[in-house]
């Protein structure tokens, strides 16, 4: 039953009551209040307007804004792989040090941190400024500024961070080269990524500030040495204080990368070639009359069957361990002196050198193969060449070697035999008949880099009419192709240039009977728990389309050079050439306005040949003079012969 | 029939004789407007809730107890506001004046807190009297506008009525607290328009009150930080560590908000402490951030409610002292609305004017609900339902 007083209620209209303000009154009220009324729309719909603007139309710009307010991403560095010699033995580690570095946007200096600092690490203040200032590379990381400081220190900077902003104390993973100096060049040191190679490899996760290889090995494999960073994302709050840990990738470590190079052959290869180069730096310039400066030398060891380099060596070296942790600016400007002679230069894969005599190899097969002449023809050498057109410009032998065939034309390295066959070819590439020289310097796989495993490697030339027209485009009278280019071609001079990793590839390429393998210096690549992630095999790059009999022919050439009227028979006489039968070639090439710089290639056993060798000392003299001897120290290190007395220098060119 | 009225009789002895039936007949709820009181209600709790999200992990999770406390009181001011006849008040206007400015005084024997004598301590509450101040300058300028009539202001009018604006100004601004004391200014000018004064009075006493501004600046009167304020609002990207930061971490916390929000407890530039004074200043910033513009757009709308009232209410009342009352609190709710929002937002310079019903204060919200408690006085004394006296 619904309550009676209800009805009542719902019936009353409420009545108000009459209003008691003037007319006129009461309209200005309700114009102004209409007034204010809409000062109120106006003013709530900028507001909401704005609020619109601020949240839909930036929304996402300011929710990256609060995102990196509150994230802070933190880089988990990789362990770096190791890299092994060819037994497993160490060559480059990483080894944890205590450092104190610095970032550079975080330090608030206005509190006397650095001047903290320079107390504590007992540096002076302007020098910790100074690095600091030095790297200011943008978005670095951290700038390091002492490393191998003692615990105490860390700990203390640790528990007085608050005084410290900015400075981080604690370990690093540094670069660390056991063997020092040991295959320097062709390890290689890592420094700071560069902007070129960080926008070329920014998906492969390389940042910025990142310690990359900038040579050797360490930079041609640097994508499996170097592992993947992990990445910590932290939130804090707006004192920067850690308030949880959002996300943790942790850090895959680098794999380990076995090389080819043995470490015992290349303690004693380089230690040969630092003898030979000192050796040669007794020899007195016949021409100068000066002593010779040797300012650098290479030494190039390899398997010709499977191109594995055994020992690569590059005189003068320097200490890996300079740059762990960053180089400093006084070493790096040492290094980059020229009064140093450069000692970053990979002198086998960077300097490109006249062949000299260690060409004619190329020159003899090319003429065997074109049929031209026969190991046996005869020509006389008179110290002089003059026929045709070299009546009015003669050219000379460095000996007078009489009748001579051109068998011992290899032997003795007569250059008339030669500039006959080089003659003989300038007839022939006149007359467009057969293969030209340039095209067997090719065939030798010269003018072109070998693909060996490492950065910077030089292509040499080998020049040829179009070349010639090209390099001089502007002085025409240089433009034309001389009989005399065709000719210094075949002993290896005039624009001819290789380097001594080239040299030793055509010397494999010979004992290997013909077959060129790719040198290399990458025997595995091995993921952590020794699981191969990659092999490398052997890789044909060419074959020589030479008869056999030919290459055994100059084999055969080449085995008498260190022997009787050979060349470097001198330097390897109480060798045991029976049973280790060498077989080489020096050479003693001319760049004008410098000294002579000697060659010397070789293989052995003759047969199976198990070892290349090459050896070049830039502006050392002459080849069986100063190249040959440093060979015979390697080979008797190879096949484990006892050295025997003194190792005479030949005279031979 | 007659049974009836003998029900309503017994009824009625039923009402009368109980509290709630006090109640009841004192705030006939078909004259209450309803939708102010719900939206002062809804405020009240949205300023709570948001409060317990500010500062819930922070050390002192006592702000959303105390600001429960303080709603529970504010309600009961709401209702105390409305429950006697507001034409009462002009008799006592200048009793409630000189109390007001009175109680301004002792807040300089208390420490500063934030450096400004801006509380009396009463032990478990520290009030704040110019929020009180405010109110009774209100009611003051309204009597007075009551007394003087609509017709336009004379000039002697109008310096009258500023000098009883100026005196709590004073006061207020060597607290110093010059966004409360510009607040009432805003107030007195407004209050004034409606009252009858003319747009060259107004102007006249801008432009006095801007060279005051500049000669206090120029003699040191004025603390570094206040001129700073005004200057780094021109733009605050400029020096973001400094005094731009709370205003750029208020627009990366609102614009990060996005259409939905972070959610309730969800936002990071809130708990992570990017916002300064969250639960304070700039609650605003941790609504548009974490209710996204969803939630800041009802909390604008409740708001556009409450101003919509209370210009109802003041165009409909039954005088002339109702309509300026009722004006006057509008204004108040109006300009500490635009402002406060304004600034988190970047649109208005950072002052310390805190958002009503939203902001952490028991002084604030109390006399907030008290204003809205009249607002309802004035609307529901034009019907004769609510003359009922007790």
């Amino acid at each position: 039953m619904s309550k009676p007083w209800d009805n009542v209620r719902l019936r009353i209209k409420l009545r108000e009551t009459t209003y008691s303000k003037p007319d006129a009154e009461h309209e200005r009220i309700k114009r102004r209040m209409k007034i204010l009324g809409i000062i109120a729309i106006v003013a709530f719909g900028i507001l909401v307007t704005r609020l619109w603007f601020m949240q839909i139309v930036s929304g996402e710009e300011y929710r990256k804004k609060a995102e990196s307010n509150r994230i802070r991403q933190v880089s988990l560095e990789a362990a770096r792989g190791r890299i092994l010699d060819r037994k497993d033995r160490t060559l480059a580690k990483n080894s944890n040090t205590l450092t104190v570095s610095v970032v550079p946007a975080e330090l608030d200096d206005e509190g006397g941190v650095v001047e903290r600092l320079s107390k504590l690490l007992g540096m002076g203040e302007r020098e910790i400024a100074k690095k600091i200032e030095e790297s200011q590379a943008p978005n670095q990381r951290a700038v390091l500024i002492k490393s191998e400081v003692s615990p105490d220190i860390v700990t203390y900077i640790a528990e007085h961070q608050r005084e410290f902003r900015g400075v981080i104390a604690g370990t690093k993973a540094v670069r660390n080269y056991p063997y020092h100096s040991l295959a320097a060049h062709t390890l290689g040191y890592l420094g700071q990524v560069s902007e070129e190679v960080l926008s070329e490899k920014k998906e492969k996760g390389y940042t910025a500030g990142d310690e990359v290889g900038i040579s050797g090995v360490e930079a041609t494999y640097d994508e499996f040495l170097r592992g993947k960073a992990g990445e910590l994302r932290l939130e804090v709050d707006a004192q920067g204080n850690f308030v949880r840990e959002i996300s943790r990738r942790e850090a895959v470590p680098g794999n380990d990368l076995r090389l080819t190079i043995d470490l015992d052959v290349q303690a004693q290869v380089e230690e040969a070639l630092r003898w030979g180069v000192e050796l040669a730096r007794t020899h007195t310039d016949a021409e100068s009359g000066k002593k010779y400066e040797a300012p650098g030398a290479s030494v190039v060891v390899l398997d010709p069957k499977n191109g594995e380099i055994i020992a690569m060596a590059s005189y003068p070296t320097f200490d890996l361990n300079e740059f762990a942790g960053g180089i400093s600016e006084e070493a790096w400007k040492t290094l980059n002196d020229p009064k140093n002679d450069f000692p970053l230069n990979n002198r086998p894969i960077m300097s490109e050198i006249p062949p000299g005599s260690t060409f004619k190899v190329v020159s003899a097969l090319g003429a065997l193969n074109e049929s031209m002449y026969k190991t046996d023809s005869a020509f006389v050498c008179n110290h002089v060449f003059e026929k045709g057109a070299f009546k009015d410009f003669p050219k000379y032998c460095w000996s007078e070697h009489g009748r001579i065939n051109l068998f011992n034309g290899i032997v003795e390295s007569c250059d008339v035999v030669f500039y006959e066959i080089g003659y003989s070819f300038f007839l022939r590439q006149s007359q467009d008949v057969g293969k030209t020289l340039w095209q067997y310097a090719s065939d030798f796989q010269l003018g072109k880099t070998t693909g060996v495993d490492l950065v910077g490697e030089k292509d040499g030339r080998v020049p040829n009419p179009e070349w010639k027209k090209e390099f001089n485009k502007n002085r025409p009278q240089y433009q034309a192709w001389y009989p005399g280019d065709t000719v210094n071609m075949a002993i290896g001079q005039g624009d001819l240039l290789a380097t001594p990793l080239q040299m030793a590839c055509l010397y494999a390429g010979i004992a290997n009977g013909g077959k060129f393998v790719k040198p290399r210096l990458a025997k595995q690549v091995t993921e952590e728990g020794n699981k191969a992630a990659k092999e490398s095999s052997p890789e044909l790059r060419a074959v020589l389309d030479i008869p056999d009999i030919y290459l055994d022919q100059v084999s055969r050439a080449l085995s008498g050079v260190v022997q009787g009227r050979g060349t470097a028979s001198a330097t390897f006489d109480g060798f045991p050439l029976g049973a280790i039968p060498v077989a080489g070639k020096t050479g003693t090439s001319e760049i004008a306005g410098k000294q002579p710089t000697a060659w010397f290639v070789c293989y052995a056993p003759v047969g199976d040949p198990k070892y290349v060798v090459a050896v070049a000392i830039e502006e050392g003299g002459h080849g069986g003079q100063s190249a040959a001897p440093v060979a015979r120290r390697i080979l008797e290190v190879l096949f484990n012969v006892e050295a025997r007395g003194e190792i005479k220098p030949s005279l031979g060119d | 029939m007659q049974n009836s009225s003998v029900q309503i009789e017994f009824a009625s002895g039923v009402v009368r004789s109980s509290f709630l039936g006090k109640l009841i007949k004192r705030f006939p709820m078909r004259i209450l407007d309803k939708a102010l009181l719900g939206c002062a209600i809804a405020l009240g709790l949205f300023g709570v809730i948001v409060i317990y999200s500010a500062t819930y992990q922070s050390s002192s999770a006592s702000f959303f107890k105390r600001q429960l406390l303080f709603f529970i009181a504010g309600i009961f001011f709401m209702f105390l506001g409305a429950s006697f006849d507001y034409r009462k008040l002009v008799p006592y206007s200048r009793v409630i004046y000189f109390l007001s400015v009175f109680f301004l005084l002792p807040v300089f024997l208390f420490p500063a807190a934030g450096g400004a004598h801006r509380w009396i301590s009463l032990g478990f509450f520290d009030f704040q009297p110019s929020e009180i101040a405010k109110l009774a300058i209100i009611i003051t300028i309204a009597s007075f506008v009551a007394d003087k009539g609509m017709e336009t202001t004379s000039n002697r009018d109008f310096l009258k009525a500023f000098g009883i604006a100026i005196i709590p100004m004073f006061f207020i601004s060597i607290q110093p607290d010059m966004g409360m004391a510009f607040s009432i200014f805003v107030i007195f000018v407004g209050m004034m328009l409606i009252g009858g004064a003319r747009a060259r009075q107004i102007i006249a006493l801008c432009l006095a009150g801007l060279g005051l501004f500049a000669g206090a600046a120029k003699l040191g009167f004025l603390k570094p930080y206040q001129i700073s304020r005004v200057l780094t609002f021109v733009n605050p990207d400029m020096d973001p560590l400094h005094t731009g930061y709370n205003l750029l971490q208020s627009k990366i916390a609102i614009g990060s908000g996005k259409f939905l929000g972070k959610g309730l407890f969800g936002g990071t530039q809130t708990n992570l402490d990017f916002i300064p004074s969250h639960h304070t200043d700039f609650i605003f910033s941790v609504v548009g951030e974490e209710l996204g513009f969803v939630g800041a757009a009802i909390l604008l709308l409740l708001f556009g409610v409450l101003i919509w009232r209370g210009i109802k209410i003041a165009s409909t009342a039954k005088d002339l002292f109702g309509t300026m009352l009722a004006a006057g609190i509008t204004i108040m709710f109006l300009f500490q609305i635009v402002v406060n929002v304004g600034m988190t937002m970047g649109i208005v310079p950072i002052t310390g004017i805190t958002l009503p019903f939203m902001s952490y204060g028991g002084s604030s919200l109390v006399v907030s609900y008290f204003a809205v408690g009249l607002l309802l006085n004035v609307g529901m004394r034009r019907f004769p339902q609510g003359n009922l006296e007790l």
